[in-house]
């Protein structure tokens, strides 16, 4: 008996009139149907009705509907619209479920999923059809149940499933290995049980078939080198050329999927798909996908950036292809889908990650215009994206230096979104400022001046840790060198309890950033280390605690550091360090000096050198006291072992301290014999050869000529030079004392400040700068009398070498003439032709003379070797010389060479390039440490 | 798509041989046509295939009967799809989106444009039509959650609904929409779409076929004059003039 007319035929019913036919008991099945498919077209593509429709609870309903159908399969009165009835039901359900997850949980609430299952083996095929494409539907939503492999019964469901006759149900089954299929040990299972030989074989079916296959096949293989290589195999080899040649098939989607399942493969294994014929293919037809007006195009991008991530051979193909171009004419024609913008930008800034011609290419197609405006983008992902980019962008060292990246239009935006609701996009703007906030020029204050501060502040109280690293290390960044009047404004916001927090923090990697900001703050002029001492040395006292108790190595190295720049102070400040670094002040004190010198990471081992080399400055009235106590403690037969310690730094290091210590002991007690060990030619190490050979590369391309010629000379070679100018008093062997500019010798109180800059130098070293501070930190540089006295040197590195050394005279002019072209390139008025070196005759007799440990002209005669035994504790304080030698980051590795010297006639983009090139070789050293920290983060 | 492949090669030889515009007669060209063995089937196969794209499922039956030609899809798809086609190039679009629905659900849910397409088509029917009320309550349910979905979406919504601001329509920027040709052009994309969900082909290879040859005539007038097809219909050669 029917409960209501039905409504006057087609005019559409309102929501409630249908659901409520829908629900009624007593409606014949004839209107339910009708209901049914009514229904169905309504919500079809139609998300707002989806919604209103699932307030409204249809989705339970239709369920309901659908298990008494099934129920009543093959018998009752209702026969001939029984099966309608689960067909449409069916696929109303799927329509639900298709592209929105709160369908998705409710068609599983409402327990359809067993239904479903249950009718893909049914007689009628149509029905079959229904029911597979609404699993198919449920099963691209992450919402729906993971399928556990590891039963055979599933598996061999999964197997009839792929054998199918019926192209939606290998579908189905293609859906399932998409969505579930994660984890190394399931794709393992699945490729044992021959799933990769069917789905390869649905490589030639339908083209509903074939984007099926190659999309799981893309899930199973997915890094794991394993599974490729049975992908790859003999059996198979032939599975490649198929996907291959669908990078070529006439439907987008095919194209994509394809290049997603190519991709996927290179970045598991990287023996595969190494021609750069397919590289630069793959690259263009992502390019050209990038056009399509549907979701093909929106993916796009995302296979792009996936493609070239981490990758700069990828990246230069990349760049040459002009897909830095196309990309932003698409930006500009947009408006487009939120997600093809994220993707687009996040290709542009995978691009921007290494290479600096990206960089200034991006940077001259006016792209800052529109990256700033995506900040304020409604969507959270897009200013995500837009974060990220702009913040690789902003290593290039060239335009920080030239302070294109601190002005107002790029700050205020950055700063609003630290307030974003959204966590993921206060992370990737902490990273923005972070490599912002470098800006080596006076901008600093800028944004200070936007309240940037009082934010990074708060955000590193936050309850999630990656918060708060971002924003210590941005605190970090901005405190390095950076002037005294900056500092006492950072530290009105940043309280010492709030330091000490920060130092004693549960994550190690807070603790690291903390101790590097920190260890900035006290660098600078010498009143710069009373901050620590603030407050009764509670601050002080929790870094020794810190350094005692430390789990990782980063942390005591960030720890050392710190007490290398505080024992760059006067008196007070190195008895403070030397009362953390022996707590009890008993006779045989057991220090952990010992042990971190005897440290396998040879990072902890030169930062605690150099806390020792400013220990024990000659220069310095207690010093005598120390070296004594220090002696007491075993460190001088430690010293000893490490003369010729493998890396380079670490031996200078040692040198210098023992040469410390020789002068100290001379003076009163029993004189420990000077050590002689002139440096024979094995010891210059692996590293010192390959640095010989960058030097002279890179010093030619980096400097002009003269900069060029000293930065060969690793340390200043001359030791009859006398450095001592500036007080007459100070013992000959205080050859440590650096080399100062005029208007610094009228200053009153230079020893501390040699010890200062001494201590300078080491703070160099920071890894963490996004390891660019890699070389930095194995050279040991003064480099800035000034008052500017930076922890770190910001310029980042991306090429594995040894630090050029220069003489520390020509340092500022160097890095003056540095910032000069890159503020005239920038403004492109550098004549581009500038020759590596002035005379090619005197080029190849450089070339030619041999040379001895870090890259010098080795001595032409016995005699010469004589002297330098002679004076050899002038070599040890030489090393320290190492204070008056610059470093300047490199640019060559090997590979690179031959590039140089087309390359160098635009120094400055050599520059950049050497210095960004550092980066991976750092990593290379350090590898899995830095992988995806450095450069994953903010750099 | 042999068929094609014979006959490049065969004008690529000829190629190579004119060094400078060389003439090839009538009975030469004629005799190297003749060479060139193209299979009935491979013939009958691309007739099956024009007429099984374009729908034409009473001449496909027919042909398949009388040539034993056997189609590549089911014959009775090609009904439903037909009737879809002609919903649309009759303005019924409720009746075209139910048939569609019908077919394959997920065709119009996977196809935010095509969907959009559809609707606006049924907007313009029902401005058409004269149903101003209705087609203003339309615009504002249906289409501009789509608009808010999509900018480019809601443009053309824009475009669409400017129709009513004219009096006389027939004249206006955007009559065009009123067109016939826009019926026709829904109706194409609706009909490339259901075939893409079938795994055919969107797009009859005849044509293409066709558009190759023409193709391949071009460049080979630079090289040499030879006896061209110059009326598609006919297929007649026409001398070279020399």
């Amino acid at each position: 008996m029917p409960t209501s007319a039905p409504p006057p035929s087609n005019y559409p019913s309102r929501s409630e009139d249908l659901i409520g036919r829908l629900n009624s008991i007593h409606a014949p099945y004839e209107a339910k149907l009708k209901a049914l498919r009514e229904l169905k077209n309504q919500i079809i593509g139609n998300r707002t009705k989806k919604l209103a429709f699932l307030k409204l609870g249809a989705v339970p309903s239709v369920i309901s509907i659908l298990s008494s159908a099934i129920a009543e399969n093959g018998g009752g009165a209702n026969l001939e619209f029984n099966e309608p009835v689960i067909i449409q039901s069916a696929a109303a359900i799927g329509s639900f479920a298709c592209g929105l997850d709160a369908g998705v949980k409710a068609v599983l609430d409402a327990g359809a999923f067993p239904l479903l299952f249950g009718l893909i083996s049914h007689q009628n095929e149509k029905v079959v059809d229904a029911s597979a494409r609404s699993l198919k539907l449920i099963y691209q939503s992450k919402l729906a149940p993971k399928y556990d492999f590891f039963q055979e019964k599933n598996m061999d469901f999964l197997l009839s499933l792929l054998n199918s006759k019926n192209e939606n149900v290998t579908g189905l089954g293609a859906s399932i290995i998409t969505h579930s299929c994660h984890t190394c040990t399931e794709q393992h299972t699945l490729s044992e049980s021959g799933v990769i030989k069917k789905l390869i074989s649905l490589l030639g079916g339908s083209l509903i078939q074939r984007d099926a296959s190659l999309e799981s096949l893309g899930a199973i293989i997915k890094e794991n080198p394993g599974v490729v290589s049975k992908f790859m195999g003999p059996e198979n080899g032939r599975a490649l050329n198929v996907v291959t040649e669908l990078t070529k098939d006439r439907y987008p989607r095919t194209r994509l999927l394809a290049c997603v399942c190519l991709i996927l493969i290179r970045n598991t294994s990287t023996c595969y798909l190494q021609d750069a014929g397919i590289k630069t293919k793959l690259i263009l037809i992502l390019l050209e996908l990038i056009d399509d007006p549907g979701q093909v195009g929106d993916e796009a991008p995302f296979a792009l950036s996936s493609l070239i991530a981490e990758k700069e051979d990828l990246q230069k193909i990349a760049f040459d292809s002009d897909v830095i171009d196309k990309l932003c004419n698409h930006v500009e024609k947009g408006p487009f889908q939120a997600k093809r913008l994220q993707g687009i930008f996040l290709a542009l800034g995978d691009l921007c990650s290494k290479l600096e011609c990206c960089r200034d290419r991006l940077l001259y197609l006016k792209a800052f215009n529109f990256l700033t405006d995506v900040l304020n983008h409604d969507i959270p992902e897009v200013r995500a994206a837009a974060c990220i980019c702009l913040k690789n962008v902003a290593r290039s060292v060239k335009n920080l230096s030239a302070g294109h990246f601190m002005n107002e239009a790029v700050i205020i935006p950055l700063v609003q979104l630290l307030h974003d609701t959204c966590t993921s996009v206060q992370i990737a703007a902490l990273g923005a400022i972070s490599n912002i906030v470098v800006d080596f020029t006076v901008h600093k204050s800028t944004f200070i001046q936007c309240g940037g501060v009082k934010q990074l502040v708060q955000l590193s109280k936050s309850m999630d840790s990656t918060i708060r690293v971002n924003a210590v290390w941005a605190l970090k960044n901005l405190m390095f060198l950076i002037n005294s009047t900056c500092k006492e404004e950072i530290l009105s916001e940043l309280s010492p309890s709030m330091l000490i927090s920060l130092i004693c923090d549960p994550e190690t990697s807070v603790q690291e950033q903390a101790l590097a900001l920190v260890r900035n703050l006290v660098d600078g002029p010498i009143d710069s280390v009373e901050y620590v001492f603030a407050e009764e040395g509670l601050l002080l006292n929790a870094i020794g605690r810190q350094m005692q108790s430390a789990s990782k190595v980063e942390v005591v190295i960030q720890a050392m550091y710190f007490l290398s720049n505080v024992a760059s102070g006067n008196e007070f400040h190195k008895e403070a360090v030397m009362n953390l670094l022996f707590p009890q002040a008993g006779s045989d004190t057991h220090t952990i000096l010992i042990k971190f010198l005897q440290s396998t990471d040879s990072r902890l081992r030169t930062a605690s050198l150099w806390t020792l080399v400013n220990l024990t400055l000659t220069s310095s009235p207690g010093a005598y006291n120390r070296v004594m106590k220090l002696q007491t403690a075993g460190i001088v037969s430690q010293l000893k072992n490490m003369v010729n310690d493998p890396c380079l730094d670490v031996k200078l290091r040692a040198r210098t301290a023992l040469g410390q210590f020789g002068d100290s002991s001379t003076v009163v007690c029993s004189p420990t014999p000077r050590i002689q060990t002139p440096e024979n030619p094995d010891s210059s190490s692996f590293e010192q050869s390959m640095d010989s050979q960058s030097l002279s590369e890179s010093g030619t391309n980096e400097e002009d000529a003269a900069a060029a010629k000293q930065s060969r000379c690793t340390i200043p070679p001359h030791p009859d030079r006398d450095y001592r100018v500036e007080d007459p008093n100070l013992p000959q062997g205080s050859l440590t004392i650096r080399p100062r500019s005029d208007d610094i010798l009228v200053q009153p109180q230079q020893p501390e400040h040699v010890g200062h800059s001494i201590a300078y130098a080491s703070n160099l070293h920071d890894p963490y700068y996004g390891g660019m501070m890699a070389a930095y930190g194995q050279a040991s540089v003064p480099p800035h009398l000034y008052d500017k006295h930076q922890a770190r040197m910001p310029l980042p590195l991306e090429m594995a070498q040894e630090p050029v050394y220069v003489n520390a005279k020509q340092y500022h002019g160097i890095l003056r003439r540095r910032q000069l072209r890159a503020k005239a390139e920038l403004e492109k008025k550098l004549i581009k032709s500038r020759k590596p070196y002035l005379h090619e005759s005197r080029h190849q007799h450089a070339l030619r003379r041999a040379r001895s440990s870090g890259g010098r002209f080795a001595k032409k005669s016995d005699s010469d070797t004589l002297k330098r035994t002679e004076s050899c504790s002038a070599i040890s304080s030489l090393s320290i010389g190492s204070s008056r030698s610059e470093p300047l980051p490199l640019e060559l590795n090997e590979s690179k060479v031959h590039d140089i010297q087309h390359l160098h006639g635009n120094d400055l983009s050599n520059f950049r390039k050497r210095t960004n090139l550092q980066e991976p070789a750092y990593e290379s050293r350090f590898g899995e440490r830095w992988d995806g920290r450095t450069s994953g983060q903010q750099w | 798509m042999s068929l094609f492949w014979t006959v490049i090669r065969h004008l690529a030889e000829i190629e190579a041989m004119a060094t400078s515009k060389k003439v090839i007669t009538r009975e030469e060209w004629e005799k190297r046509l003749n060479d060139v063995k193209v299979r009935k089937e491979d013939m009958n196969k691309l007739v099956m295939n024009f007429l099984v794209t374009e729908g034409y499922v009473e001449a496909a039956e027919k042909f398949r009967l009388e040539s034993g030609t056997e189609p590549d899809i089911d014959l009775a798809t090609i009904t439903d799809r037909m009737a879809v086609k002609k919903a649309v190039q009759c303005g019924n679009m409720e009746d075209a989106i139910e048939k569609v629905n019908d077919l394959n659900p997920e065709i119009l849910d996977t196809n935010p444009q095509l969907f959009f397409h559809l609707q606006q088509q049924r907007l313009i029917e029902l401005i058409r039509n004269g149903k101003i009320e209705e087609a203003l309550e339309f615009a504002q349910e249906e289409l501009a959650p789509r608009g808010e979905e999509n900018q480019s979406f809601l443009d053309e919504l824009e475009r669409t609904v400017a129709l009513l601001a004219f009096e006389d329509v027939t004249n206006c920027p955007v009559g065009e929409l009123l067109d016939i040709s826009q019926r026709l052009k829904t109706a194409s994309e609706v009909n490339a779409a259901i075939l893409t969900s079938q795994s055919h082909e969107k797009d009859p290879k005849l044509p293409s076929l066709l558009k190759m040859l023409i193709w391949a005539q071009n460049q080979l007038d630079e090289k040499a004059a030879y006896p061209r097809i110059n009326n598609l219909s006919t297929g007649a050669l026409e001398d070279p003039a020399v």
